[in-house]
């Protein structure tokens, strides 16, 4: 887990997406217990109202779920969830700009497949 | 009420250790007159008498009252006690160890005129045994003088660099006065004053209550004129 | 609950207004960090808010209840002061046990562990302690309290950078134990801005603003880039903190992050950053 105290998004964010990824790498499997808000703000000093809020995102999105009295624990189906969102996002993200783009400087679509394929073999 | 004792209980423990340094001494002295007592009871026909221990008391809890406020207020403060809470906690201190110190003179009175020919002070003036009447008037008279310390000190901390060259001063200029107004008026002050401690003291109708009941409130009235002086006193170093 | 409310302070020292007419609220179980530069009134407000101080004018609560000569308000909170009210001769470990007598939750055990965890030896005593371990004993103190609030003037004064890192882990592993109200008192703002949840920031004794962290980061945002076209950027917008490098430039624009014209600063080819706290502290009390 990192965060970018410099960069533009939020630390609340940051550290959602931190997560997120560390779930994805598998680091934090599901059904098993995540890390402490507590330690989670000691570790990187930040308030711990922030990373709650953080936390609670993620809890919102179904990312994660609350044990009474043991603490927070991965969802299984997270791992999906977190892909299918992520997926949403790239297309949102990138595709659509890509299209956008390339509509500008009239590029086709074949040629925009071409280009990727391309940038695969590199 | 609670609050107050808490303050007391801090301001005690600091007592005792001065306490003790001061009656060690006092033993040994006792010690010393006793053995300088019965030799010179040997050598004379036992007409001497010894007295006196008891002015060391006062000076003592002068000073002590001098002692006990600055770094006290400045450590309650720290612990967010109220002025008016410090005020009370250690007029309650200087109280107990007034009386304390009464009840531990007026025993070593006791014991010291049974085997050696001493009189203290409540004995000279006012001719009595009376433990009892020895305790209330020591107390009333070391209220006063530890309340007297206490008082100056604050007064003094109250003051500012001007203000306390005028308080140190001001006795000597009240001094120098009283003398001109006394040699001009063929002795009025003189006789006032003598007038004034005669009756304080009830030098006159020898009644140690009398006195005790003034001196005491001598000393209520310091405390009146310390819990003004608290009053939004400010931290100094 | 804890909840302070400052009505209408005003205090002067003779002919100067330390703070002018300062009214606010500090909500229970927040960090809140007390900014100001020097001088600004910080430690004067801490010092009214205690007891230490009376002001001119207005009164401070707690709970409803005023916290002057009050043994019932006052026994609320803690206040860590930059100078050293402790008598010279005193242990810490004597300190640690008289601290009980005033604040019943003081927890002894919790402070010897802290000592430790420091390396400060409870043996000594307060006379013979560095600036660092003087800071360091005091906070111990403040946090070891259990008071419901938690005033810390300057609490890493002296301290080397271990420490201070040590010190704000503790800080917050404290209050996530048990949460209650703490206000820092510092200059040191870039190394405790993550820790609040609150900012208070004070200027030549008036306040400036009192707003969640986030809330204040979020009303301005950073844009850099040539010197011309940041100009032209900033044309109807205001701003502040001006920062010229040669042909570079960036300034401080003070409108919420969520109202910048990303396509005006592509086309300017300007880079927006977020605004850092300390950053925006200095363009706010830069008068």
């Amino acid at each position: 887990m990192l965060l970018d105290f410099n960069s533009e998004k939020p630390i609340y964010l940051q550290l959602a997406e931190a997560i997120e990824d560390d779930i994805l790498r598998g680091i934090f499997d599901e059904e098993t217990q995540i890390v402490s808000t507590t330690e989670i703000s000691v570790n990187f000093k930040i308030n711990p109202a922030t990373a709650g809020k953080g936390i609670n995102l993620l809890v919102d999105e179904g990312i994660l779920y609350k044990k009474r009295g043991v603490g927070m624990f991965v969802s299984s189906g997270a791992k999906e969830k977190i892909l299918n969102k992520r997926k949403e996002g790239f297309f949102e993200g990138f595709i659509l700009s890509l299209l956008e783009e390339a509509s500008k400087l009239g590029i086709s679509k074949d040629e925009i497949i071409k280009m990727i394929e391309r940038g695969n073999e590199r | 009420m609670n609050n107050t004792w808490k303050v007391s209980k801090y301001l005690i423990s600091d007592f005792k250790k001065s306490l003790a340094i001061y009656y060690g001494i006092m033993l040994t002295l006792t010690v010393v007159f006793v053995v300088m007592a019965i030799r010179l009871v040997n050598r004379t026909t036992g007409n001497v008498t010894i007295g006196g221990l008891g002015s060391a008391s006062l000076i003592f809890l002068f000073i002590a009252g001098l002692n006990s406020f600055k770094t006290n207020f400045k450590f309650m403060q720290a612990n967010n006690v109220s002025r008016k809470r410090f005020m009370a906690g250690s007029v309650v201190t200087l109280t107990i160890v007034s009386a304390l110190m009464a009840v531990i003179d007026s025993v070593i009175t006791v014991i010291l005129s049974t085997i050696i020919p001493y009189e203290g002070f409540f004995k000279q003036i006012y001719n009595s045994d009376f433990f009892f009447g020895d305790v209330i008037w020591s107390f009333a008279s070391l209220t006063l003088f530890a309340f007297l310390g206490f008082f100056i000190t604050m007064l003094y901390y109250r003051c500012n660099k001007l203000m306390k060259v005028v308080v140190s001063i001001s006795p000597v200029v009240l001094m120098i006065l009283i003398n001109l107004i006394n040699d001009y008026k063929m002795g009025i002050v003189r006789i006032g004053i003598t007038k004034f401690f005669t009756w304080a003291f009830s030098l006159n109708s020898l009644n140690p209550y009398i006195a005790a009941l003034n001196t005491l409130i001598g000393a209520a009235l310091l405390v009146a004129l310390c819990y003004l002086l608290i009053y939004k006193a400010p931290i100094k170093d | 609950m804890s909840l302070i409310e400052i009505k209408d302070i005003t205090k002067d020292y003779g002919k100067t207004r330390a703070l002018d007419n300062i009214s606010f609220t500090i909500e229970p179980n927040k960090i809140y960090g007390l900014l100001g530069r020097n001088g600004a009134g910080k430690t004067t407000l801490l010092n009214l808010l205690t007891n230490k101080l009376f002001p001119t004018s207005g009164d401070i609560t707690i709970d409803g209840e005023t916290v002057f000569e009050n043994d019932k308000a006052l026994g609320k909170v803690f206040y860590m002061m930059e100078r050293n009210l402790y008598p010279e001769t005193l242990r810490v470990k004597e300190v640690f046990k008289w601290t009980r007598e005033y604040y019943p939750s003081f927890d002894i055990e919790y402070a010897g562990k802290l000592a430790d965890s420091f390396g400060l030896p409870t043996n000594k005593r307060i006379k013979s302690l560095s600036t660092g371990y003087s800071s360091i004993f005091k906070v111990i103190v403040a946090l070891a309290s259990n008071a419901e609030i938690i005033l810390l003037d300057e609490p890493v004064l002296g301290l080397d950078a271990n420490h201070r890192e040590q010190l704000y882990k503790e800080i917050i592993t404290n209050y996530s134990e048990k949460p209650k109200t703490i206000i820092i008192s510092t200059h040191l703002i870039e190394e405790v801005a993550e820790l609040l949840e609150e900012v208070i920031i004070i200027d030549n004794g008036r306040l400036v603003k009192k707003e969640p962290a986030e809330q204040l980061l979020a009303a301005a945002y950073t844009v850099s880039g040539e010197a011309s076209k940041v100009d032209k950027y900033i044309e109807d917008r205001k701003f502040t903190g001006e920062q010229v490098m040669g042909k570079f430039k960036s300034v401080v624009v003070l409108e919420e992050a969520r109202h910048k014209d990303e396509a005006l600063a592509n086309e300017l080819n300007l880079e927006f950053s977020m605004v850092e706290l300390q950053k925006l502290f200095i363009s706010l009390t830069n008068s």
